[in-house]
């Protein structure tokens, strides 16, 4: 090989590794893109006989490298995407969206974003890593948690976490409750954070889907750590619909009317006795207990 | 920060790749830790790093030169490696013998982007074809680049994923012509030679026969991963049993000043492996000091 041909090849590996388009371009007809590329007929003969799918992995390497930030918060995904020894690949089939460039130069939290969006695609195509999605979607909403609980959006706290239990019922009803620091619950279809700590403890061996899970994520303002909780039905509604705004009579009256019609006040009350000593809400404002 | 004497690497010092949990490994365990590498990259962008406690001795690593590349590195680049180096006080340079960018003579994919004529910027050390064009090539960048720095450059073998059209000689080879025609040191990354290994089809072991050893300063200890038809570089786990034999098998041949453990991209590579993996090393010193 020539000396421009020495260089033109390292031009064309360069561009392999910056342009997944016409990587691909390569791979699909590699004869005609090197044709339109104007290289010698020593060159052209030498590109012929390169492994481009191996080109393809190291640039899905490359580009699983310069994610190494996901190791901050989402060490599972991580471990899991390596346990199924799909890392490169999924990160090779992401180079194009990675290297895209109006996505290029964006803060971390918009590419961590980006990341996941492609992932759970990735995953809907691959249902046999189901197992990545759980534990992605587990650590993306405590992820999401840490952003809130780092934001200019500090929560406003509820005060207040007196004897509910000598409320009168008419009294309660008037009271407003709140959560005690961002709350949010998914659904999942096994317990996330068993899974997640298998993973990272190294016994995961497997993937078996269960029943439908409602899983409450807290964050705790005072100490900064995050708490799950596995939760019903009945409560996932009532804490969906407990925004601060709306008072206990309103909050009660909201579940009625999605499904709750025939519940028994008596249900709601232990409900709101319940969370309220667990420290999961509180109250907007201050109140006594009234007998 | 102060420099150093170079005493500190007198002997082989057994040292580990920044990262934010090493640095914490470190400031807990600092008689764990005879230095700290740290890429000029790194402080490029947050200067701050170098104020890290304990003060320990730092080896600046680099991924800039791109010393086997078409496209000469910028001059500004070259001062600010060289203002680090006399910053940190480090013994040398280490450098891959890699390329980073390349000449476009051709539009890109988005060339709004570039200005005209601006080189690919691959954004990661890329092994370069390797043949006599590039070793005059790379002759001719060390000598450029070594009047420029108040310490030498050392380079670093780089882990061969595919065979790059244009290579007409093995890597222990081109690594040797390029010690024949310059004074250069090298720094031995031990898994990369273990990845170039499988795609070179040769033994580890008898290829160190073949590899100039006598000119090895440094040496990378880190992990290796099998995975989808290949065989990778991995700092987020440790080096496998292979690595740590032909450790010892090297250093029976030759002392190294300084052997660096690569466990860099994983904030949570557990401190337990850490601190197993020192000991290792330091076992390995002792058994071919012996």
């Amino acid at each position: 090989m020539n000396a421009p041909s020495t260089d033109k090849a390292e031009e064309i590996l360069a561009r392999c590794l910056t342009d997944p388009l016409f990587l691909s371009a390569l791979i699909v007809d590699r004869a005609a893109t090197i044709r339109g590329i104007g290289l010698d007929v020593g060159t052209r003969a030498k590109f012929a006989k390169l492994d481009l799918a191996r080109v393809r992995k190291f640039s899905g390497f490359i580009g699983k490298v310069q994610h190494n930030f996901l190791w901050d918060h989402f060490p599972a995904t991580r471990q899991l995407l390596n346990f199924y020894e799909i890392e490169i690949e999924v990160f090779a089939e992401y180079r194009s969206i990675q290297l895209s460039g109006a996505l290029k130069a964006q803060s971390q939290p918009v590419k961590i974003r980006r990341f996941l969006n492609f992932l759970f695609e990735y995953i809907m195509i691959h249902p046999e890593y189901s197992a990545v999605r759980t534990v992605a979607r587990y650590e993306e909403t405590v992820w999401e948690h840490h952003q809130l609980m780092h934001s200019a959006d500090v929560p406003i706290l509820p005060r207040g976490l007196g004897k509910l239990k000598e409320t009168s019922w008419s009294h309660m009803l008037r009271l407003v409750p709140m959560h005690y620091g961002p709350m949010r619950i998914e659904a999942f279809d096994c317990n996330p954070a068993t899974l997640v700590a298998s993973v990272l403890d190294g016994t995961f061996s497997g993937y078996v889907p269960r029943a439908k899970l409602l899983i409450a994520f807290r964050s705790d303002p005072a100490s900064g750590l995050i708490r799950t909780f596995e939760i019903d039905e009945l409560t996932a509604l009532l804490l969906s619909c407990i925004d601060g705004r709306r008072a206990i009579r309103s909050v009660i009256a909201t579940a009625r009317k999605r499904v709750l019609a025939t519940l028994p006040p008596r249900t709601f009350r232990t409900f709101f006795e319940d969370a309220t000593a667990s420290g999961i809400i509180g109250f907007a404002e201050e109140f006594q207990s009234c007998g | 920060m102060g420099s150093f004497g170079a005493e500190v690497f007198a002997k082989p010092s057994v040292g580990l790749a920044y990262s934010a949990s090493v640095r914490d490994f470190a400031e807990r365990y600092p008689s764990d830790v005879d230095h700290i590498e740290i890429p000029f990259e790194l402080l490029r962008h947050d200067p701050g790093v170098i104020g890290m406690r304990p003060k320990l001795p730092i080896i600046l690593h680099c991924a800039s030169l791109s010393v086997a590349g078409t496209e000469p590195c910028d001059d500004n680049t070259i001062r600010e490696i060289g203002a680090w180096a006399h910053k940190t006080g480090s013994p040398w340079i280490g450098e891959h013998l890699a390329f980073i960018t390349a000449s476009r003579t051709e539009a890109g994919p988005h060339p709004e982007e570039y200005a005209p004529g601006e080189p690919y910027n691959i954004g990661y050390t890329v092994s370069p074809i390797m043949n006599e064009r590039t070793i005059n090539r790379v002759v001719c960048a060390l000598a450029a680049y070594g009047v420029r720095f108040p310490v030498p450059i050392l380079i670093e073998n780089s882990p061969l994923y595919f065979d790059a059209p244009g290579t007409t000689m093995t890597q222990a080879n081109f690594i040797s012509r390029i010690c024949d025609r310059t004074d250069v040191s090298l720094l031995f990354d031990l898994a990369h030679f273990v990845i170039t290994s499988r795609l070179e089809n040769f033994d580890p072991f008898e290829e160190l026969e073949r590899f100039p050893l006598h000119r090895v300063v440094e040496i990378h200890v880190s992990g290796i991963d099998d995975q989808n038809g290949g065989c990778w570089d991995n700092h987020a786990r440790p080096a496998p049993e292979l690595v740590h034999e032909l450790l010892r098998e090297v250093l029976d041949r030759v002392t190294p000043r300084a052997i660096t453990l690569e466990y860099n991209w994983s904030s949570r590579f557990p401190e337990a492996w850490l601190s197993e993996e020192l000991a290792r090393v330091r076992g390995a010193i002792r058994a071919a000091t012996k």
